[in-house]
């Protein structure tokens, strides 16, 4: 005899099991049934183009032909991009009910290159739909990428003035020493409509990397030597790293902190390395850097790790004012490529590739610290050559996750999409294009 | 009839998006994923090649799903025919090895007693379970009652509660 405890919980391990073996089924991406990629075989591990001087130039002309054949999708797509061809279909999938942790950030910010002017555009989480558009001043290029602050209703975007783009289409990349990075707020309500983009803080020399707003929003931290930026128009992306620091303005006085990191452990003595990511923890103090070096003089093969640096230090070197949290085993499993701290620091949260006989795949990961215990968030049907960025909020626990043309957040496992294809994300590596 | 560029171009993306959740879907119902994978090709196959105008539709996911069931279920037909005049039939799993091996035992144990369940109770409780679609849904996709569905979706519910309690 079954009893209706027995059922239910009948019904219960299904659906467990229907859900599980849905994420692990591993599922030929249909993007490539569509036009299919020839996979090169023994693909190494993706190299951070900016890391590798010699790589520079082919890496500039290849990401200004995928701008321009991106910006020419773009232009064919666009008229349907705005919303769903059917109205049956949604591609920002409902909500779930509201569950333990932190709410979800009603409201997201995605960044359109493609028009003549760089537009940031606030978009509600529930429909994808625009709430609101702000664009940057006319001839200025995203830097940096965009922002926000642990209150997820305002945003920062760095960026720089250019004449014309490309800047200077050196075989050498782009200098970013004859520019100027300036740093601008805007703030949503809660109809998700925006204010005025504001320009705070004085100007910084050069084109900066990857920015990241402190949690009150009275600073923003940055890689002060990146140099990639994007946009606006078809053709126009690239730049190569120059130096290797870490920098901290204080919006309210205009101060700058600068962390030079010539060297860091684990990487061998004598071995530069390149800094990256930047995160705050809630304190407002710690700040999370990330870091690669080489492994072999000449390959493109890249190892990892992540100190926590103490921002109130006066500056100087990173190595004095900052411990390693993590750093990435020899022979890696999951080959981590860009790491964030969690607001309570008790955690990283990371995208790797992982090699499998079915080929790379994106997996989302978080590590417990100091105990290094990982654990799946989520990973990604075998792909084919597409890259993978994410953000996180700033509770930390809501991630998302752009791979290739799609953006989503993960869910339970599950990548829910946030984008419909063929609207204006684009995706750059080395540049934040969308934040929550 | 073919459709126009811009309705292929919505087919595609509908493809792009969907075909993952509808071949998962079909796998589980038949027990076998490329046979899964050709089903739902040749449901888009078809939708291309007869200019079907999926906008039109209040629910185009629904008419998919159901589509995608009425394939599997030739495809258990012919497998039927086969194993009474050819005793053989070899379907592939779902789940390759390796991806089983990533799924705890009990997991496993759940998805062999769903396998052995007749079709139809197996078509309405992976729409009920995986899918997550209502009893209403269920019964607009397989074209039966709902009272239809009430009845298989507790037999059938029931029945894989006997196989895991025997299987232990």
């Amino acid at each position: 005899m079954i009893t209706q405890d027995e059922l239910g919980r009948t019904a219960e391990r299904l659906r467990d099991a229907l859900t599980a073996a849905a994420d692990v089924m591993a599922e030929p991406d249909a993007a490539a049934v569509i036009a299919p990629v020839p996979q090169r075989p023994g693909r190494l591990r993706r190299a951070r183009a900016w890391l590798i001087p010699l790589a520079a130039a082919a890496c500039v002309v290849a990401v200004i032909a995928a701008s321009v054949l991106l910006a020419t999708n773009l232009a064919r797509t666009s008229s349907s991009a705005s919303q769903p061809a059917y109205p049956g279909f949604s591609i920002c999938e409902p909500l779930p009910a509201a569950g333990p942790g932190t709410a979800l950030p009603r409201f997201y910010v995605t960044t359109d290159v493609a028009a003549r002017q760089i537009q940031l555009q606030v978009r509600r989480t529930s429909d994808c739909a625009i709430t609101a558009v702000v664009p940057l001043p006319a001839g200025w290029l995203l830097t940096g990428g965009i922002s926000a602050t642990a209150h997820d209703r305002t945003f920062f975007a760095a960026a720089f003035s250019a004449k014309r783009c490309p800047v200077q289409a050196g075989a050498g990349g782009i200098s970013s020493a004859a520019h100027e990075t300036r740093f601008f707020r805007f703030a949503i309500n809660d109809q998700g409509r925006a204010g005025r983009l504001t320009a705070v803080g004085p100007a910084v020399s050069g084109i900066v990397g990857p920015i990241a707003a402190s949690p009150d929003g009275s600073r923003i931290a940055f890689n002060a030597a990146d140099g990639n930026f994007v946009g606006p128009g078809t053709a126009c992306a690239g730049g190569e790293a120059e130096g290797a620091a870490i920098s901290v303005i204080d919006l309210a006085t205009g101060k700058i902190r600068t962390w030079e990191t010539p060297e860091m452990p684990p990487a061998p003595a004598g071995t530069s390395v390149t800094p990256h990511e930047v995160s705050w923890m809630a304190d407002g103090r710690t700040l999370a850097v990330s870091y690669v070096w080489p492994t072999s003089p000449s390959g493109p093969q890249l190892s990892m790790a992540v100190a926590a640096l103490d921002t109130t230090s006066g500056g100087g070197s990173l190595q004095a004012h900052s411990h390693v949290l993590w750093s990435q085993p020899h022979k890696c499993v999951f080959c981590v490529e860009e790491a964030l701290i969690s607001p309570d620091g008790k955690s990283l949260t990371a995208t790797a590739i992982q090699q499998t006989a079915h080929g790379d795949r994106d997996v989302l990961l978080r590590f417990a610290l100091p105990s290094g215990r990982t654990r799946v968030l989520y990973e990604s049907p075998a792909k084919t050559n597409s890259d993978s960025t994410f953000t996180q909020d700033g509770s930390g626990q809501h991630v998302i996750l752009v791979s290739g043309s799609h953006a989503g957040w993960i869910s339970a496992g599950k990548l829910l999409l946030l984008q419909a294809p063929g609207s204006a994300l684009q995706f750059f590596p080395a540049i934040t294009t969308i934040a929550w | 009839m073919k459709p126009s560029g811009s309705a292929a171009e919505s087919l595609a993306e509908v493809f792009r998006y969907r075909r993952s959740e509808l071949v998962r879907l079909g796998a589980f119902i038949l027990g076998d994923r490329p046979a899964a994978e050709d089903v739902v090709q040749d449901v888009f196959l078809r939708v291309h090649q007869r200019g079907d105008r999926l906008a039109d539709l209040d629910d185009p996911l629904s008419y998919l799903r159901g589509a995608v069931v009425n394939g599997c279920r030739s495809v258990l037909r012919r497998r039927l025919l086969i194993r009474r005049h050819a005793g053989k039939d070899q379907p592939c799993p779902p789940l390759s090895a390796e991806e089983a091996m990533l799924l705890s035992e009990d997991r496993r144990q759940v998805l062999a007693a769903l396998a052995r369940l007749p079709a139809r109770r197996r078509e309405v409780l992976v729409l009920r379970y995986y899918a997550g679609l209502s009893e209403a849904e269920i019964a607009a996709t397989l074209g039966i009652s709902t009272g239809t569905v009430k009845s298989t979706a507790a037999r059938g519910l029931a029945a894989l509660a006997r196989a895991l309690k025997e299987s232990r």
